[in-house]
């Protein structure tokens, strides 16, 4: 009977992990092949901006902004951890500056190497303290 | 100052409960380049299937030493209910002998890690956000149900004999 209740949870467990990557194949972006044009605008620690038009055929991002030079980061694994954006570095050790990533002003729900790009799309990377 | 057993046994307990928390930090730092596999999850269902409503002691040391290190975010009150979570839903099991059930609980902790984390954020961003945030992590969802599945199936049995010969040498 013991034995019973343990393969039912077990049954339950591996229903459950199919529900989950159910879940996630719903929720994933579709991916646009071809050529876009995205618009990536950085807001540096002293409130300076500046905008990047990209013409590219990438899928992601990362790949894109690591291409073009705009980014630097550390691979961890859980994707890039961007470091330094165009050439200013944020050390969370030293006035607990990072940069984040934002799409129409939205916090970005993946990293950047994980973030789909789309024709017309408007990224952000805002350092921000604490 | 006179030597009085009960005051002895207690700093005696609290000594052990630190070390419980210290070892379980300890012991994910040196797996910490097995990607996927961590012991803690392991070790908080050993003091919660041992120690009762005192294994709330080595949970809380041992989150204490990852706030310590890791530094503060929101992470940080996950981290308060989800492992004493794991402790009670261990207490609460705590007759059952079989293995495998052990390994279920550890795996399904894995499984809905992300789920039991989510409240916080949806708390703090909203619900959209929580959600979404939710979702992204799913694939490391199913990585730690797996991979605390197979450290449970293999390890907590013998190491609750290991803890009940150690506990019944200690007494």
């Amino acid at each position: 009977m013991k034995n019973k209740k343990v393969w039912i949870a077990i049954a339950a467990l591996a229903l459950a992990m199919i529900a989950m990557d159910c879940v996630l194949a719903f929720a994933q972006p579709t991916l646009q092949q071809g050529s876009k044009t995205i618009v990536v605008e950085v807001i540096h620690k002293d409130a300076t901006t500046k905008e990047f038009t990209y013409q590219t055929d990438e899928t992601y991002l990362g790949d894109v902004l690591i291409e073009e030079g705009l980014i630097v980061g550390e691979e961890s694994e859980l994707g890039l951890f961007v470091t330094q954006v165009d050439g200013e570095l944020a050390d969370y050790n030293v006035d607990k500056g990072w940069w984040q990533l934002s799409k129409d002003g939205v916090i970005a729900q993946t990293g950047v190497s994980d973030t789909p790009i789309a024709d017309g799309d408007h990224f952000e990377w805002t350092y921000t303290i604490g | 100052m006179g030597d009085h057993p009960a005051r002895g046994l207690w700093v005696r307990d609290l000594v052990l409960y630190a070390l419980l928390g210290a070892i379980t930090f300890a012991a994910k730092i040196v797996m910490a380049p097995l990607p996927n596999i961590e012991p803690v999850s392991l070790m908080i269902m050993l003091w919660g299937a041992e120690l009762g409503y005192r294994s709330i002691f080595p949970t809380l040391v041992y989150v204490g030493l990852e706030w310590m290190v890791w530094g503060f975010g929101l992470w940080n009150i996950n981290y308060l209910y989800i492992w004493p979570l794991l402790a009670g839903a261990a207490w609460l099991l705590r007759g059952m002998q079989s293995p495998l059930g052990w390994a279920v609980l550890s795996g399904a902790f894995g499984l809905f890690f992300g789920a039991l984390c989510a409240p916080v954020y949806a708390i703090s961003g909203g619900w959209a956000y929580g959600l979404s945030w939710w979702v992204a992590g799913i694939p490391f969802d199913l990585l730690h149900c797996i991979g605390n599945f197979s450290v449970a199936l293999i390890l907590f049995y013998p190491m609750r004999l290991l803890m009940k010969s150690l506990f019944t040498l200690k007494n």
